[in-house]
């Protein structure tokens, strides 16, 4: 079954939303996120955004953990990923594409310093490495993670993991 | 169907052969040249490879360039601030790169400034920062490895911070690349070695990592038999013009395919090598390139084993086992650089550098991690995995 852009917009938009309340959750219960973390210059502001699509999601470093800046804040990015097309942009949220996979493939410009860029993206396939279930995981990333998970993430990842999911078994054939 | 996807660009005219350096005034005025600023260093002025440019100019009828021949080996944010106060100084109109890869580097930075406005070249650093196309650029490479004269990147030190400014985007890529094999034929033995490894890991790396494409295998692999087939024949025989040529194009063509699949594991701890112990780039290559094949072994095994044909030759791939062609290609490579330490003397581990101490290990391990290089490397690297390459290849 072929799924239209409008309705990829809408898991998008959605997805997005999801990935920021995991990550928000993730950076106050996770050890291995938030050493991650420690590197990042204080109030570094990261986005990942969409050519014409929904509203970006940008979260801010305060303190030691990662918080997501309203719609109308007028903070600029320091990082920025940047999807060329929605349809990208469902291709990694719903993990048919990892993020390495996607830059290797051109789907994603990055705006910014390459170094806070690998580390966002490590903080991007720790999550994924925890929220996805292995046969997933494994097709999504380079290698898993070694380290349990904490209960609190493990609610937001299971809502992030069903809304994937249920995209899934819409996303074409050729693309699964 | 598959799922795969790829981009391929190099809009960088290639001018190169006998008598290319004659060229250039064709393509200054094309491009609508007339006062390019000529951006070289001491070393290769002295060598008197300014000389046939400015000949070649003048006889043409076009003005002599005002030189800026300033730049150092790993230029930095204040040098080429200078060089733009002299650039508009003087009133030019496009940039000419005559040298290795500080001075490409340089100028491309240079033209950032004075196409984009500001002093401050800081200001653009990352990737995909440029908005517009610059002014013209031409290159004359004086070493064949860095590929600088076809590729998107350039990198420089931050004068204050001291650190590493790494600049991507497409604007970065020149006009026009002229390859005379004039301005080679004096490279020193272990120079020419130690580019030659450069430009060989380039192409390695393009093959083997993330973004590997049907366009950029066939520049890597046509890139690794000239470099097999030349260096040790340059090597024995300096004065050969012709091989000097084949390993000019070598390094182009592994530029151009690293420039459009990136490279990966090898360059990532070779930044951090030359970052913390100021070892030359090339020799960091020269000296990590197996170990690190050795690691991406178990995701690249068919990859890696392919590389023998280019790297071997026909007889040599098809009398090896397809099962046993990964670890071929790592033996001819190491038999390659024993070859060149006893001709050059070209360093083999971090040891045979004699500036890398086993106490700076941990930290160079720490800071490859963060390598950008890392991002298209078939296998994750931590900062462990990192340190035990590292004590191996000391
Ligand atoms: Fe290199």
């Amino acid at each position: 079954m072929k799924i239209g852009y409008g309705v990829q917009r809408v898991y998008v938009a959605t997805l997005l939303g999801l990935l920021g309340e995991l990550l928000e959750a993730a950076s106050t219960t996770d050890p291995a996120l938030r050493a991650e973390l420690r590197g990042f210059p204080e109030g570094t502001v990261i986005g990942l955004s969409v050519l014409g699509g929904p509203a970006p999601l940008r979260v801010r470093k305060v303190g030691d953990r990662l918080v997501r800046l309203e719609r109308d804040d007028p903070a600029v990015c320091d990082l920025e990923l940047v999807f060329k097309h929605v349809t990208h942009a469902f291709l990694v949220l719903t993990f048919q594409e990892g993020t390495a996979r996607a830059y290797a493939r051109s789907r994603l410009v990055l705006h910014g310093d390459p170094a806070l860029a690998m580390r966002f993206v490590r903080c991007l396939n720790r999550l994924e490495g925890v929220v996805l279930p292995r046969f997933v995981a494994r097709r999504a990333l380079k290698s898993l993670p070694r380290l349990p998970w904490t209960e609190k993430v493990a609610v937001a990842a299971r809502v992030y993991g069903r809304v994937a999911a249920q995209a899934l078994r819409f996303a074409p054939e050729g693309a699964r | 169907m598959s799922t795969s996807f790829f981009e391929f660009y190099c809009p960088v005219k290639v001018v190169a052969g006998f008598k290319a350096l004659e060229h250039l005034p064709f393509e200054l005025r094309t491009l609508g040249v007339r006062r390019p600023l000529l951006v070289t260093d001491r070393g290769v002025r002295e060598a008197g490879l300014c000389a046939p440019v400015e000949e070649a100019l003048e006889s043409a009828g076009l003005p002599a360039p005002p030189i800026f021949d300033a730049v150092p080996p790993d230029s930095s944010t204040r040098v080429v601030a200078e060089a733009a106060r002299v650039y508009r100084e003087r009133g030019c109109d496009g940039l000419l790169a005559v040298g290795g890869g500080s001075v490409i580097d340089t100028s491309k930075a240079v033209n950032v400034l004075v196409s984009e406005g500001g002093d401050d070249i800081r200001a653009y650093s990352g990737t995909s920062v440029l908005t517009g196309r610059l002014r013209p650029l031409f290159v004359l490479p004086t070493t064949s490895g860095t590929g600088s004269e076809v590729t998107n990147v350039l990198v420089l030190v931050d004068a204050d911070a001291g650190v590493k400014l790494p600049f991507v985007s497409q604007f970065l890529l020149p006009d026009v690349a002229v390859l005379d094999p004039r301005m080679t034929l004096r490279l020193p033995p272990q120079l020419t070695a130690a580019t030659a490894m450069d430009a060989m890991t380039h192409a390695i790396e393009a093959f083997i990592c993330l973004s590997k494409n049907p366009l950029s295998d066939a520049y890597a692999t046509a890139a690794i038999r000239r470099i097999a087939d030349h260096l040790l024949p340059v090597l024995r025989t300096p004065s050969d013009a012709q091989g000097r040529l084949e390993l000019s194009l070598a390094a182009t063509m592994a530029g151009i395919a690293f420039s459009n699949s990136m490279v990966g594991l090898v360059h990532a701890l070779g930044h951090s090598v030359g970052a913390v112990a100021r070892v030359p780039h090339g020799v960091c290559m020269n000296v990590l390139l197996p170990f690190a094949l050795e690691f991406n072994l178990p995701a690249r095994r068919e990859a890696i084993g392919e590389l023998l044909l280019p790297l071997g030759g026909p007889d040599v791939y098809a009398r090896t086992p397809a099962e046993r062609r990964a670890e071929t290609t790592i033996a001819r490579l190491r038999a390659l650089r024993d070859e060149l330490h006893a001709h050059t003397g070209l360093p083999r581990t971090l040891g045979e550098t004699r500036q890398v101490r086993r106490d700076q290990l941990p930290e160079i391990a720490r800071l490859s991690v963060d390598d950008g290089a890392l991002l298209m490397n078939p296998l994750d690297v931590d900062v462990d995995q990192a340190l035990t390459l590292l004590e191996r290849a000391f």
